[in-house]
This record gives structure tokens, sequence and C-alpha cells, in this order.
């Protein structure tokens, strides 16, 4: 029989270039992603003024669910949404989510694990109009939710212009039905397309319809009116966005020649968001794809995104709140563990934004730190 | 006007001029700017007539025979929130018939800056259904527009900006890769399955990449050019270019990578 001899040397320079092969192509085919840049995804080139603002590096900003756009439940990495624009706390923590684009209200677990809480019918379709058991309810664009105190959940039906509740694991319809602004009780109250809901600490439902920008109240019966005042924190809570659109003033750090510096921008329009009185705010900017947090009486400061937005394109992108980027994050949610959670209307995801204990102290920088953000540090 | 070997005529001269589209004789062209749609004889010298004017933003000019389909974005009155589907803007597909008629089909919930963003469009037209490929933010979506009802579904939604083609009534788009882990840079073809479900028809396709819808299959032109298999399967490499620009006429495909237009034509024919 005959043999070939093969040296040692042969065979370990010969195994050395395999692995060195395979390391490169796993390197390159898998695990090496671009480089991102200004003006690239997630990027953004500087604004007129040459400043970009940018998040706080500190700020980690992470995908709690939803991957691709979709429909489907289950764990994060596999579940899927299509518009949500909407969230709600329950008293155990999860996340009540209106996943309007699907028509449908989800819940996501703080694990991330997400599931139908109520809608049926095809997910790409323009909805439907059902009331019933929970999954065989149909809604059309519902754009609001709010967890009641009784464990019920407050559904905007927006395309179908009224609010639902969900209670017992049946939905029916407290309000509205007809366009209009006719307040009324039941089917007799009228709305354009009911949109953020919250549920004052008296029990009444608030509803913004972002039809018409009014603010509306619905008691437990069903009778809707347009009251001439609304309370502060609804209003917050609402969103300021709606009705009092004026730019306001925030605060970011900006690179400015060699050192950061705390300037003023001007935010154009505010998400509703999770704001109790007397504690900080958190409220996404919709138009510039940034999140923010204001103390009261303070400027709101530029937590994570961009400013100037990134462009028509963009991806978003996770990660420390200065290189962090949103597509259309639109409503703010707070956690009682400290996280902020943010949905994200056209990248199709759950965000959570965990914050650093200095921030949350009220300082507006890290203790023993020249500069927080773009990973330089100094003393 | 002109063909292969034929020196170029002028048929008539305007500013603004967006999309342009042939059906029953003539060519139409769109004027977003001024929100018009134009009539223009196929003949020298043609004078340009008003099809139809008070367009909003319109987009994506399409000829089926000679119907004519394309978008128009319509954003309600006072409307701010551009994250509630029903109160932002709204994408509108309409038709205009070959006796003229002009009307809205149906609505579908657009995106903000859907005015700005480039490349919706309408994919493809048979007797009783339209594709339109809306571009949003940072997403496709890919939406079917029954006839005449004008009942309107997404299809798909892919992550990114993506290209898509309508072959023998079928849909075709292109999505990034599931299988590799920068997706960016892959992609696979998908359509939608007899199931009612979505299939994958190619992996592993450098991106981006432009579909085209040929006699003898669909195409996929990237840095290389595939010839897409009729099931899931390996895509055949047909050739390799780095051309800016890929187009067919049913026949050849059209390669423009310089100056002149080239054109490929597969070794059958």
């Amino acid at each position: 029989m005959f043999r070939k001899e093969v040296s040692g040397r042969t065979v370990a320079i010969a195994t050395v270039l395999i692995l060195g092969i395979v390391q490169f192509i796993y390197w390159r085919l898998l695990v090496y992603s671009p480089p991102t840049t200004p003006g690239e995804m997630g990027g953004a080139p500087p604004g007129p003024s040459g400043d970009m603002a940018l998040g706080l590096e500190d700020v980690e900003v992470g995908t709690l669910a939803g991957d691709v756009p979709g429909y489907a439940d289950g764990p994060p990495w596999k579940a899927q949404f299509c518009g949500p624009n909407a969230l709600a706390l329950e008293r155990g923590g999860s996340l009540l989510v209106a996943d309007s684009r699907n028509h449908r209200i989800r819940r996501v677990t703080p694990a991330g694990v997400v599931t139908t809480v109520a809608g049926d019918g095809p997910a790409g379709g323009a909805g439907g109009k059902a009331e019933g058991p929970a999954l065989e309810a149909r809604f059309r664009y519902p754009s609001g939710v709010a967890a009641g105190p009784a464990g019920e959940i407050f559904i905007a039906d927006t395309g179908n212009r009224r609010i639902c509740r969900l209670q017992d694991g049946v939905v029916s319809v407290l309000a509205g039905g007809a366009g209009g602004a006719t307040d009324g009780t039941g089917a007799a109250a009228g709305f354009q397309a009911p949109a953020a809901l919250t549920v004052a600490p008296d029990g009444a439902l608030w509803v913004l319809d972002a039809g018409d920008l009014r603010t509306r109240r619905v008691d437990a019966s069903g009778t809707v009116t347009t009251p001439a005042a609304v309370p502060e924190p609804v209003q917050a809570a609402l969103g300021e966005t709606a009705t009092k659109p004026q730019p306001i003033l925030l605060s970011a750090w900006v690179e400015r020649g060699t050192e950061p510096t705390l300037t003023a921008f001007q935010v154009a329009r505010r998400s509703p968001g999770s704001m109790p009185p007397g504690l900080p705010r958190f409220f996404a900017d919709t138009e510039h794809g940034s999140v923010f947090m204001q103390r009261p009486g303070g400027p709101p400061l530029l937590l994570a995104g961009r400013r100037p937005a990134a462009g028509a394109g963009a991806l978003p992108s996770d990660g420390g709140g200065h290189r962090a980027s949103f597509a259309l994050p639109c409503s703010v949610a707070r956690a009682p563990d400290g996280a902020i959670y943010v949905a994200e209307y056209e990248a199709h995801r759950i965000r959570r934004l965990r914050l650093p204990d200095w921030l949350l102290a009220g300082e507006l920088e890290a203790p023993g730190r020249r500069r927080n953000w773009r990973g330089r540090r100094g003393s | 006007m002109g063909g292969p070997h034929q020196q170029p005529a002028v048929v008539a001269r305007g500013a603004g001029w967006t999309d342009l589209a042939l059906s029953g004789g003539d060519c139409f062209i769109l004027s977003r700017g001024q929100g018009t749609l134009l009539r223009v004889p196929l003949q020298a010298g043609a004078s340009p007539v008003v099809a139809a004017s008070g367009l909003a933003q319109p987009n994506g000019l399409f000829a089926a025979g000679d119907t004519l389909y394309w978008l128009e974005t319509a954003t309600a009155p006072g409307s701010v929130l551009a994250f509630v589907p029903t109160a932002g803007p709204m994408l509108r597909l309409r038709m205009r018939d070959g006796a003229g008629a002009i009307r809205t089909i149906s609505d579908w919930p657009g995106a903000r800056g859907l005015a700005t963003l480039p490349g919706s469009d309408i994919v493809g037209a048979t007797p009783t259904e339209v594709y339109a490929r809306v571009i949003r933010p940072a997403s496709t979506e890919f939406v079917r527009f029954r006839l005449p009802s004008g009942e309107a579904e997404r299809v798909a939604i892919e992550s990114g900006s993506q290209h898509a083609v309508v072959r023998e009534g079928q849909l075709y788009w292109t999505a990034p890769s599931d299988e590799a882990a920068s997706d960016a840079a892959v992609a696979q073809v998908r359509r939608p399955a007899e199931d009612g479900g979505v299939e994958t028809v190619a992996e592993w396709l450098p991106a981006p990449g432009v579909l085209l819808a040929r006699p003898d299959g669909t195409w996929y032109a990237s840095s290389q050019l595939y010839r897409l298999p009729r099931k899931l399967g390996p895509a055949e490499i047909r050739g390799s270019f780095r051309a800016r620009r890929v187009a067919t006429d049913g026949a050849r495909v059209i390669l423009l990578d310089g100056p002149t237009p080239q054109a490929y034509v597969n070794s059958k024919e």
C-alpha cells in the first residue's frame, strides 16, 4: 500500500492557513458591519449652524421587542409590529402597545415576549369593526391605549372613531362610532380620530382627538364632554404637541470646536408620554427622532437620538444615546424600574432606554467626567 | 422619440416633468411641481395638452394598456400627528381610463415626509389588481389595490429600501436576507405563496439590486445579473457588470454604465 509522508511543519502551515481563511470568512460575511459615519445609516449631517446635538453616551438604548416589520407574536427576536404608536404600562410591569397598522393591541412583558391581547382579521388589511371576545374583536388603526385602575384596557379605535373597553376578555364600545365632535353618551358622542388616551386619578378617561386636536373627557358611563380647561398633567400625558404646537427649547451637548457646550435647540413637536407630576418627564420629538427628559421647571435634555435628524431611509440603531437613532418615536412610558420605553412608529419596534444613576439624581453630566459623550472621558 | 440606431427627435419641450408613460398612442407626462398630467401626441413638434390638473404631488405614473395609474399624497387639513394612520398623510391611488375619466381608487396610510421620499411608485397592474411600492422612512411597503372595489391590503413590508416587479400577475420583491448577518448587504427575493403566506425564491443575492420581468423569467440585477429560479433555489449568474441603471424592453436587458446604453442578450438569443 502506498502511503505518502507529510511533514508536521506542512500540516501546521496548512492548518494555520485554513483557520485563517475560515476566520476571515466568518468575520467578513457574518460579523462585519460597516462603520457608520455622519450622513450614513443612523448618522446625520450637521445642521445649518454646523452643530450636531448628540444624546448622552451613558444612556443605553436597546430594542425590547420587534425586528423586521410584520405581525408575529413570540420572543423579542421573533415578534413583529407594524406601526406601533401608543404605549401604556400595566400594573404588572408589562407594556400595552397599540399596534396600529396590524389593527391589534399587543402586550410586551419586561422580558420582551409579545402576545396579542385584542384584535383579529387580516393584519395587512384596512381593519374591521366588531365587538365581542377580545381575540375576535376588530379595530381599524387603533392609535391609543390606556390601562384602567380595575384592570380594564381602554382602546382608541381610531379609524372607527370610537373608544372601546376591554374587560373580562370582552371588547365593548364605551363611546363614539360616528364622526364629528358632538358631546353625548355612548354612540351619541362623535369623534374624528381619537388617539392618545390617559386615565386621570379620578378614573376619568381623557382622549386626544387627532382629527380636530380637541381633548375630550369620557366618564365610566361613556358620557363624553369637552371641558374648557384640561388639567396640566392630563395635557402633558396626552402630548402637548397637539394642543400647543409651538417650538420649545431643549438642552443638548454639542460639539463646538474642541469643547462640548450645553446649547439650546428648538423642538418642533412633542409626543404623548408618561409624565406623572413632580417627576422628570420623558417625551419624544417625533419630528426629529429623539427622546428627551425634562425635570420640573427645567429645559428638556436630549437623552438619545440626534439633531438634526437622520435623513430619509436612515435605519434605526441601538447603542449609546449619542449613537442611537429613531424613526418616528411617538410614545414614551416609564417603568417602575426606571426603564424608559419608546414606541417607534416607522421602525416597528419598542425600544428601551436605561438611564445612568447620575442623570436621575439630577446631574447634567457624569461626576468626574468632563465629557460624557463620544467615548471621550476626562477628569 | 427614437430607437436603436436612430437619431432622437424632440417631441415636446417643457419644464418640471417628472414621470413619463406611453398609453393609447400618446405620451403622458406628470409634472409633480405643477400637479398636472399632460398628454402629448407622439409626433415631432406636438403641443402638450393638460389631461388633469390640481393633482397633489403626483408620482409614479404607470400605463397598463390605455389606463394610467399614479399616486398622490393627501394630507388632512390641520393634521400634525404623522403617527396616527387615519389622521396623517395618505397615499392616494388614482387612475385615468381610456375615455379620459379620472377617479380615485383608494387611499392608504402614508408616512411623514412621503412626498419627499423618492421611489414610491406603481409596480405593476393587471385587469383586477394594482400593486404599489410605498417607500417609508425606514421600510418599504408593497400594497395591492383590488379593482374596481379599491380594497387595499399590505402584501408585505420589508426593512430598508426595496424593489419589486410584477410578472404574470405575481408580485416579486426584494428583502433583507434571512440568513446573512449583514442583511443590508445581502438580499433575497420573495413572492406570495399559494397558502397565503410568503415564500422565498432566491437567497444570498448582493444588495442593493433591482428586479426585471422578462418573458423567460424574473431577473435580478446588482453587481451581477441573475436569472431567478422558479422555486427556491440558487440564482443563475448570467453576467457581471457595474451598471448604474438597469432596464428591460422585454427581450433584452439594457445596462447604462457609461454614456452609451448597452444591451445584454443572453446566450440563447
